[in-house]
């Protein structure tokens, strides 16, 4: 499969799914298990956008797209930094 | 949750990742305000939903531009990493800075970017025989595919950095920057740049938004909410960009432009 249609799947796939969740998440929140779902569905969404750079990287490295891996793999590099760095802000 | 509350804040999801999805703006600069003033979540709360918000209505955006040849993932993957690294740059010096000095030239530069966008008319440059930056697109609109070679790489690679920086010191998103300066600058057709900046987005906000999430610190009814609204608002907006054409799409583009630095003009002044 071509690498946009497979980036595309999966964006669709984790944003169907998170939004289908965390909706029945709030339409049960008065029960206990309400928020669980909700927050299952939540983390699903957020991290759709990293499922679809890692779904990026997985095809460039198939098509052994060099020069545009070296860029995917700084660019992961600068995500993880940037997420601890934001971790230990807070 | 009160019902009312609940499609409410649906309401504000789907106005915001309206423009959001077509302008590749992300939506933060309506949802924060929005979401302190009507609805008197505090600055982080906010904050935290606004970036759920963003996210969805980003993911919806790019899974429809992706699949139809619209957005430029590579070009997307190479300005982020130079946004990104500013943003963090941006979050260590905020301190040092004025919010008020921050918002005043942002709001020069959208005004700026407005202007040119408005003055200068769009040119493609033609593909160089052996460039390596030449890429195509499928308009949506009319289904033309349309060949463009991306110039400028290394000064844009700057400019996102410093698109990274203000965004990040000032809170506004970096899509009000990004678009214009792809368009403009580096020669990427606007509905390119606008859904390019739209995949962008999802990514800038992930790390935000993550920390959030696992802090605790999210509101998640609110951000269910907003983040159903913004769904919806995704799929209007690919359904509006289909009848778009690039002229008018850079004219509607100038005008948000100017709406925007006119919030943060009001912003810096303390009116909002």
């Amino acid at each position: 499969m071509k690498i946009d249609t497979t980036t595309s799947l999966v964006l669709k796939c984790c944003l169907f799914f998170g939004i289908v969740l965390s909706a029945i998440g709030l339409f049960l929140s008065e029960h206990e298990y309400g928020d669980p779902i909700m927050w299952t569905g939540l983390l699903i969404m957020i991290v759709s956008p990293f499922a679809g750079v890692l779904t990026v990287y997985s095809n460039l490295i198939k098509e052994k797209d060099w020069k545009w891996v070296k860029v995917a793999t700084l660019l992961i590099v600068i995500m993880f930094i940037g997420l601890i760095f934001s971790m230990l802000r807070n | 949750m009160e019902p009312v509350l609940i499609f409410a804040l649906i309401a504000v999801g789907v106005f915001a990742g309206t423009l959001g999805t077509l302008f590749g703006i992300g939506g933060g600069i309506i949802f924060i305000p929005v979401l302190t003033i009507l609805f008197g979540l505090s600055a982080s709360e906010a904050v935290a939903v606004s970036l759920v918000g963003i996210i969805t209505a980003s993911t919806g955006a790019a899974s429809y531009y992706v699949k139809n040849d619209l957005a430029n993932i590579r070009v997307g993957l190479l300005l982020e990493i130079t946004t990104s690294a500013g943003a963090m740059v941006g979050a260590v010096f905020a301190v040092y800075v004025s919010n008020w000095v921050l918002l005043v030239i942002f709001g020069f530069v959208l005004v700026y970017s407005a202007l040119t966008m408005i003055i200068r008319k769009e040119k493609m440059v033609e593909c160089s025989e052996h460039g390596d930056m030449n890429f195509s697109f499928t308009d949506n609109k009319c289904g033309t595919v349309g060949r463009y070679e991306v110039k400028n790489v290394k000064s844009g690679l700057a400019m996102c950095t410093a698109a990274g920086v203000m965004s990040s010191m000032t809170g506004v998103g970096g899509g009000t920057i990004k678009v214009p300066l792809m368009n403009v600058h580096m020669g990427i057709p606007i509905k390119v740049a606008s859904a390019t900046s739209s995949y962008m987005i999802g990514i800038t906000a992930f790390s935000g938004a993550i920390v959030y999430f696992i802090n605790g610190d999210m509101l998640l009814d609110y951000a269910t909410a907003i983040a159903v609204g913004a769904f919806i608002g995704s799929l209007i907006g690919t359904v509006i960009s289909r009848y778009l054409d690039a002229g008018p799409m850079r004219r509607y583009f100038s005008i948000l432009l100017l709406a925007i630095s006119a919030i943060i003009f009001l912003e810096a002044g303390g009116v909002l």
